[in-house]
């Protein structure tokens, strides 16, 4: 069996998805998980049996983490947060970037006092705060505010993703609605670090930049690429681009990624380096990124996948992209089981997984003839990306959307090459303009020009007859059905290549 | 996993043994390793700056400076550790205060402290 990482990994999320649904006590995981790594100790000799000792393994440790999620510690807020609001004290941290609304802004903190009918607790936990006045919040900063303390409610349906589960997802179990009335000081205590000082900095001029130079829906699309900041982006491009399927472009992703790594290496290579440097430098520059766009499932994934990808060029090993895949999933699902539950996370694995096995199939059904004129083989390798990453994601998109999108793969043929001009423009512009402020809006012309035709050219395509159906509620049974027969696809087209090389080879 | 060799198996079962290990010492800290008496277990200047905003409307009963410890003093505004302990020093040299005035006695109290905190405190 290759790629051992690959099923690690598939064991490890059945694992998390198993203690999702069946109610197991941690401890019972943990005495089964120890028999299984001894069990793996006395199989060591024989490859098959420690085989499926491990996957246990793994199968075991994904269960016992997400069970481990669950528990929360005795101060932690969840406890002292009741259904209805009281009237509560809070002295927290500002870990993340407010986002402002019409009438609200909304961060989240890292709550460290509660002052809670006259007793004052050490407490730990995020809050989701909800704050219905004017002033300006400062990431990383301290505050002290006063507000109705309550568990957020639900707003969808039974059985869908509601607000609660968003917010459980992200590890939130408390909400601090703080109205007008109410009491908000915002301390002079910056606990933040040097670095994510300097980045907070470069993040609010890049803001300053892009919000003085383009135009409202302009500045919103691209501080959605750019930043990852989506609360911008008018809702008519955000309604536009879901229905030709294509809402994705509006998510920091691997493109954006790859941008920023021949970017970077292109820069390194104006300087005598080693090669083994520069790679080293180019991994560093991505985690900056990384962090720069908010950790990010689908930018961190990206991450991982690059830099395992330049650490194999340094250690001169062969590169694997699936292994690579599993071991972003990994990782991200190590710091965060709940991840595989959120939306992001299933879209940009399952299409990434997708494009990885199927794509090449698509792409080989094609005629060889064709392949041999450079621009046809360029728009076939368009269209088997496309639609692997719809075969992919077309259960995930129709389950959470409610939407079929058959226009898709047409669709992102069209838009993928503009997404690629708007984020090398939008980059060209930041920089530029950072440096030479005079320059900024003759270059600010280039990503307003870009963001309009985008938006046009969706238009048009959305306009085709059929070009999408809405669709009612799906039931969660046709989309595993759908997922299972996709997976036993894979499998089988995973199977097929591995006999395939073999052969070759012999 | 045939074709991995040995030496392998022994890397990722050293993995797995490590990760496990990750494991057990997470749950150890999330179950056993916090403790539920957390109350007034807290920061002088940030329970200074949570005291002074009323939570409500009901009001904090008074601290009494004749009983408090250092905690419960801490809680009042311009009262940190320090002059905490010098409160209660002055409580065991001379016995217990019989005016709420008599606290300007202790060292580091002046008239603006004792105005800010008057209010909140009793004998």
């Amino acid at each position: 069996m290759k790629k051992p990482l690959v099923f690690f990994t598939i064991f490890f999320i059945f694992g998390i998805v198993w203690a999702r649904f069946v109610s197991v006590p941690a401890w019972g995981l943990l005495i089964s998980l120890f028999i299984a790594v001894i069990v793996a100790y006395f199989f060591l000799k024989d490859a098959k049996l420690f085989f499926l000792s491990a996957l246990a393994c793994f199968f075991l440790m994904g269960a016992f983490l997400f069970c481990l999620s669950l528990i929360l510690p005795q101060d932690h807020i969840k406890n002292y947060t009741p259904s209805s609001g009281v009237n509560a004290v809070l002295t927290a941290t500002v870990i993340s970037e407010p986002v402002y609304k019409k009438n609200k802004s909304v961060f989240v903190v890292k709550a460290q006092y509660l002052k809670l009918f006259d007793s004052i607790l050490k407490v730990r936990g995020k809050v989701i705060v909800w704050c219905f006045k004017d002033d300006q919040i400062n990431m990383h900063g301290q505050i002290t505010a006063q507000g109705k303390l309550y568990k957020p409610y639900s707003f969808k349906a039974k059985g869908k993703l509601n607000y609660r589960d968003y917010l459980r997802q992200r590890d939130i179990y408390s909400q601090l609605s703080i109205s007008g009335d109410s009491f908000l000081r915002q301390e002079k205590i910056n606990k933040a670090n040097f670095m994510t000082k300097g980045l907070s900095s470069i993040r609010t001029k890049t803001r300053y930049i892009i919000d003085n130079n383009l135009s409202f829906s302009a500045a919103g699309l691209i501080s959605a690429m750019i930043l990852g900041d989506r609360s911008r982006v008018p809702d008519i491009y955000n309604e536009s681009l879901k229905r030709s399927g294509t809402v994705h472009v509006l998510a920091v992703s691997g493109l954006h990624t790859g941008i920023i790594i021949i970017i970077a290496l292109l820069f390194f290579s104006f300087f005598p380096l080693h090669y083994r440097i520069k790679y080293l430098l180019v991994m560093l520059v991505l985690v900056f990124y990384c962090w720069f766009t908010g950790w990010r499932v689908s930018v961190s994934r990206a991450t991982i996948m690059g830099s395992v990808f330049l650490l194999a060029e340094i250690i001169n090993r062969d590169y694997d992209s699936l292994s690579a895949l599993s071991l972003g999933a990994l990782i991200i699902l190590w710091l965060n089981p709940a991840q595989l539950f959120n939306v992001g996370f299933q879209l940009s694995f399952c299409s990434v997984f997708s494009i990885l096995i199927i794509s090449p199939r698509i792409f080989d059904c094609f005629s060889f003839d064709y392949k041999k004129v450079k621009i046809l083989r360029f728009l076939m390798q368009g269209v088997s990306v496309s639609l692997g990453a719809w075969i992919g994601t077309l259960g995930i998109v129709a389950y959470y959307f409610n939407i079929f999108t058959p226009i898709s793969v047409l669709a992102n043929l069209l838009i993928i090459p503009i997404l690629f001009l708007i984020i090398l423009s939008a980059i060209l512009f930041i920089v530029l303009a950072g440096i030479f402020p005079v320059s900024a809006p003759l270059l600010a012309l280039n990503c307003e020009f870009f963001t309009v035709f985008l938006y046009k050219v969706n238009s048009l395509i959305i306009s085709i007859p059929k070009a999408y159906i809405l669709l009612p509620n799906i039931s969660l049974k046709y989309i595993f059905v759908y997922y299972g027969i996709l997976i036993i696809i894979c499998f089988y087209i995973l199977h097929k290549t591995s006999v395939e090389n073999l052969e070759s080879i012999d | 996993m045939s074709e991995l060799p040995v030496q392998k198996r022994k890397a990722i079962l050293l993995v797995i043994a490590l990760l496990s290990l990750a494991l057990v010492l997470g749950w150890f800290k999330r179950v056993v390793g916090t403790s539920s008496d957390n109350m007034l277990n807290l920061d002088c200047q940030i329970s200074q700056s949570l005291n002074s905003i009323s939570n409500g409307e009901k009001k904090p009963s008074p601290i009494s400076i004749n009983i408090a410890d250092v905690k419960a003093l801490c809680l009042l505004s311009g009262i940190g550790e320090v002059k905490a302990l010098r409160i209660i020093e002055y409580r065991q040299m001379h016995g217990k205060f019989n005016c709420l005035k008599e606290l300007i006695n202790v060292k580091g109290i002046g008239q603006k402290t004792f105005e800010r905190i008057k209010n909140n405190i009793s004998l």
